[in-house]
C-alpha cells in the first residue's frame, strides 16, 4: 500500500532522502559485523534504519548530552503522570 | 508519583566515587539517540571497595528491590552486587537498574574499552559507546531491545558524519 508523501518545501534545504535513508555501510565500516548479523537474523530491523526520522537526531545534536537526558527525564515524568494510578491504589508495580 | 531524576541519580553515584558505566537507554540518549526510557541502567565495577561505595550511596537513595508489593523495602546486599545478575532498584530519584553484567558475560572490565567519556559541570561519566550498545541490544534479541537498534545505528552514523 502506498503511503502519503511527506511534504517538505525545497526552501528548507533538506531532502526526504536526507531525513530517511538506509545505513551507508561505507560510512561506518566498524559496524560491518553488526550489520551482517542483522542482515542474517533480523533483516527487518536493518531495513528499519531507513524509517528513522533523522531530523530527530539532528535536533538532539543541537543540545548538550545532559540537556537531552534532562529532556528525556521530563518526558518520562510526563508519561508517568498521565499513566499513574489513583493515589489510593498506588503500587510499585512497573509500568507495562 | 514516580520520581525520575536521571541527572541527580548520576550526580549522587559520581559524588560517592562509585565506578560505573552508563548503559541502556540513558547511554543512548546521552549520545543523541532519540528514544525514551524510564530508568537508569549502570554496570558497576565489582571490586569489594566499589561495592562498598555503591552500597553506601544506594542506602542514602533509599534504594530497594522492586516490585515491592508487600512494601518491605528490601535493600540490595553486597553479595547481590558481587554476583552476575541484574538488580532492579527503586530509589527516591527513580528506577535504577544495577547490572553486574550485560549479555555475553560483559562486565565492567570487558565494557570499559568500549566506552566514551562525557563530561559536564562536575560530572564525568563513562558511557557505553553506540556500536557496542547496538551490538548488545542485538544479541539480547528481545523485541524491546531490537526496537532501539535502527535508531542507534542511524544516530551513530549521523554522529560520525558530524565529527
Amino acid at each position: 500500500m502506498q503511503k502519503p508523501p511527506i511534504v517538505l518545501p525545497v526552501e528548507l534545504g533538506v531532502s526526504i532522502e536526507d531525513m530517511f535513508r538506509p545505513v551507508d555501510r561505507a560510512a561506518v565500516p566498524e559496524l560491518a559485523d553488526l550489520l551482517d548479523l542483522l542482515a542474517e537474523h533480523h533483516p527487518l530491523v536493518l531495513a528499519a534504519v531507513a524509517d528513522v526520522d533523522r531530523s530527530l537526531i539532528w535536533a538532539m545534536q543541537e543540545n548538550a548530552p545532559l540537556q537531552n537526558l534532562d529532556n528525556c527525564a521530563q518526558m518520562a515524568r510526563d508519561v508517568a503522570s498521565i499513566t499513574a494510578p489513583a493515589p489510593s491504589s498506588q503500587s510499585d508495580r512497573p509500568a507495562a | 508519583m514516580l520520581s525520575i531524576e536521571f541527572r541527580k541519580l548520576l550526580e549522587a553515584l559520581s559524588q560517592a566515587g562509585a565506578e560505573f558505566i552508563v548503559v541502556g537507554g540513558c547511554a543512548a540518549v546521552l549520545q543523541d539517540v532519540p528514544i525514551s526510557t524510564f530508568d537508569l541502567d549502570i554496570v558497576h565495577r565489582r571490586t569489594p571497595e566499589n561495592i562498598d561505595r555503591l552500597l553506601s550511596v544506594l542506602a542514602t537513595l533509599d534504594a530497594h528491590f522492586y516490585p515491592d508489593f508487600a512494601r518491605r523495602k528490601l535493600p540490595p546486599r553486597a553479595s547481590d552486587l558481587a554476583g552476575r545478575g541484574h538488580i532492579l532498584l527503586s530509589t527516591k530519584l527513580g528506577r535504577l537498574d544495577v547490572l553486574c553484567e550485560l549479555t555475553g558475560e560483559r562486565g565492567y572490565a570487558e565494557l570499559l574499552p568500549h566506552t566514551t567519556e562525557i563530561s559536564a559541570d562536575a560530572l564525568h561519566l563513562r558511557v557505553l559507546d553506540l556500536p557496542t550498545l547496538a551490538r548488545v541490544k542485538t544479541e539480547a534479541g528481545r523485541p524491546k531491545d531490537l526496537l532501539a537498534v535502527p535508531i542507534i545505528i542511524a544516530a551513530y552514523e549521523e554522529r560520525k558524519k558530524r565529527g
